[in-house]
């Protein structure tokens, strides 16, 4: 006699928000928001509710290397009802080392038990960055960032690099990267790897690429591995000070009149002309603002080597023989500007490293115009 | 402190996305009527200046209608001066707005009963009535 061994049921994400007393309107409230944070046309909302009401609660392993916790910090200070808040429910986190209850080896068996049970199918979460100059500068369970990555990935469907840390080696890389710091595409080469850059990254970006990979599977990327949907346009052209930008209107210190008419924070070194992130439209802090809102120029952290981009404050510099106007809208236009401006403060300390000599920061913004 | 209370005023500025929005609608509205399209506008990431949501809604004006729902924070919705205008503001639970779009159609999607629920609600009922009628029938005997 044959007998018929049925699946265990698998609890899809729309009866999982089911169970926690969202109605369907509310689903589709969420499902709106959702797609309005993935930049996704609204005629896509039945789409993306259809997906999610059907896909399976995705195990979610997360790794956190040489971090600061801010990327998780940012998941987790959201207020609810909110998107980020929803999907993070929804999932089945099976490992992080600062939210889970278990310590030592009860949380290091509860990782290995996720990866055998799921394996293949689990979604990996990385934030920090690896060191390889020497295994010891940063272990978990007294196993090395490069072992566990390496152990974790094997069994992963997808890897999200959450944080410039992990994204691009972040903070930790900056020069003279003391301790070796890569990021996670620089040892995991045949896994898809999204991305998901920002110091820390915008909290619904996080979780919107997490929606993205359960409804549509991996995402549409840039160049550099981020999401298209959050990362395809750059903050200058998103800014709200952009009028004041094609006026030629500009605060020139941060407390002058222009400062305080709102004008644009080009010459104060605001960074928005060549980063890529969702800033000027997902705000932060629950919608309320974002920094050029708050008066500050963005500082570029979703981008690599940001924190030696040559300095937060020197405007971004001009090409040579680029004079007014025409530089200003060259500069804005995201010709490699940084980059050059970079390489030339990276020479100034090369040959200050070769003579034993300090360089100082005025030394540093000599060799780039602003 | 309210972030109100900062002295810092900005100046009026307008990012030229009004019209085309306003023609957006428009295009929209026409839709509606010769293919029966339902249409949706996410004005919350589009560069909008205030100065310019207030035209915005100058222009739409206020209709009929003006609902609010209860689900995950409010949400309201409230049809414009034109018939098929509808503008749908999601809230959280502290009253923020996180959502703004401009729907086009007969009523907003989220108005709508939905299907699932639909069924839902028939089988409920059908339960319901099955067990009401053996009751019945019980004391009858």
């Amino acid at each position: 006699m044959r007998t018929t061994q049925h699946e265990p049921h698998e609890e899809t994400l729309g009866e999982r928000l089911r169970s926690q007393g969202i109605s369907r309107r509310g689903f589709l409230k969420f499902c709106g928001l959702l797609a309005s944070s993935m930049a996704l046309a609204p005629a896509m909302v039945p789409k993306i509710a259809a997906a999610l009401e059907q896909a399976k609660r995705p195990s979610v392993i997360w790794l956190s290397f040489q971090e600061c916790t801010g990327c998780t910090e940012s998941l987790t200070r959201s207020h609810s009802p909110s998107i980020e808040g929803l999907i993070f429910d929804a999932i089945s986190l099976d490992y992080h080392h600062t939210l889970q209850a278990a310590s030592g080896y009860g949380a290091e068996e509860a990782r290995a038990e996720a990866m055998k049970e799921h394996y293949g199918k689990y979604v990996l979460v990385v934030d920090g960055s690896i060191p390889i100059g020497n295994p010891g500068f940063s272990t978990i369970a007294g196993i090395s960032n490069l072992d566990m990555l390496k152990e974790a990935a094997a069994g992963a469907a997808a890897i999200i690099a959450v944080g410039t840390c992990a994204a691009f080696g972040g903070l930790p890389k900056a020069d003279p990267n003391p301790t070796g710091a890569v990021s996670v595409a620089d040892i995991i080469k045949d896994k898809p790897i999204i991305n998901v850059s920002g110091c820390p990254p915008i909290p619904v970006v996080i979780t919107g690429t997490i929606a993205h990979i359960l409804t549509f599977g991996i995402p549409e990327l840039d160049s550099l591995g981020r999401p298209k949907a959050f990362y395809g346009q750059n903050i200058h052209d998103r800014c709200y000070r952009r009028p004041f930008y094609e006026r030629g209107l500009f605060a020139e210190t941060f407390d002058d009149e222009g400062a305080k008419a709102g004008w644009c924070l080009y010459k104060l070194g605001c960074k928005g002309p060549v980063t890529y992130n969702a800033c000027a439209t997902l705000k932060w802090n629950e919608g309320t603002s974002f920094p050029i809102e708050a008066g500050h120029g963005c500082i570029g952290c979703s981008e690599p080597n940001f924190w030696d981009f040559g300095g937060f404050y020197k405007a971004l510099s001009i090409p040579t023989g680029m004079t007014g106007q025409t530089a200003v809208y060259a500069a804005a236009a995201g010709i490699a500007v940084g980059v050059a401006a970079g390489a030339m403060n990276k020479k100034a300390k090369m040959d200050a490293d070769s003579l034993h000599k300090t360089v100082t920061v005025d030394e540093l913004n000599q060799e780039s115009p602003s | 402190m309210s972030l109100h209370a900062i002295p810092v005023h900005a100046e009026a500025a307008v990012t030229g996305n009004l019209r085309p929005v306003q023609h957006e609608i428009r295009q929209a509205l026409s839709e509606l009527i010769a293919h029966g399209t339902h249409g949706m506008i996410d004005l919350h990431s589009l560069p909008f200046s205030p100065q310019e949501y207030a035209a915005l809604d100058d222009f739409l004006g206020e209709g009929e209608i003006d609902l609010t729902l209860n689900v995950l924070g409010k949400t309201r919705l409230r049809e414009s001066s034109y018939a098929g205008i509808w503008r749908v503001e999601h809230f959280d639970d502290n009253d923020k707005r996180i959502g703004y779009f401009i729907e086009i159609g007969h009523v907003p999607e989220i108005l709508r009963s939905q299907c699932d629920d639909i069924k839902e609600g028939l089988a409920t009922m059908t339960t319901i009535l099955a067990m009401e009628e053996n009751d019945n029938e019980d004391d009858a005997t």
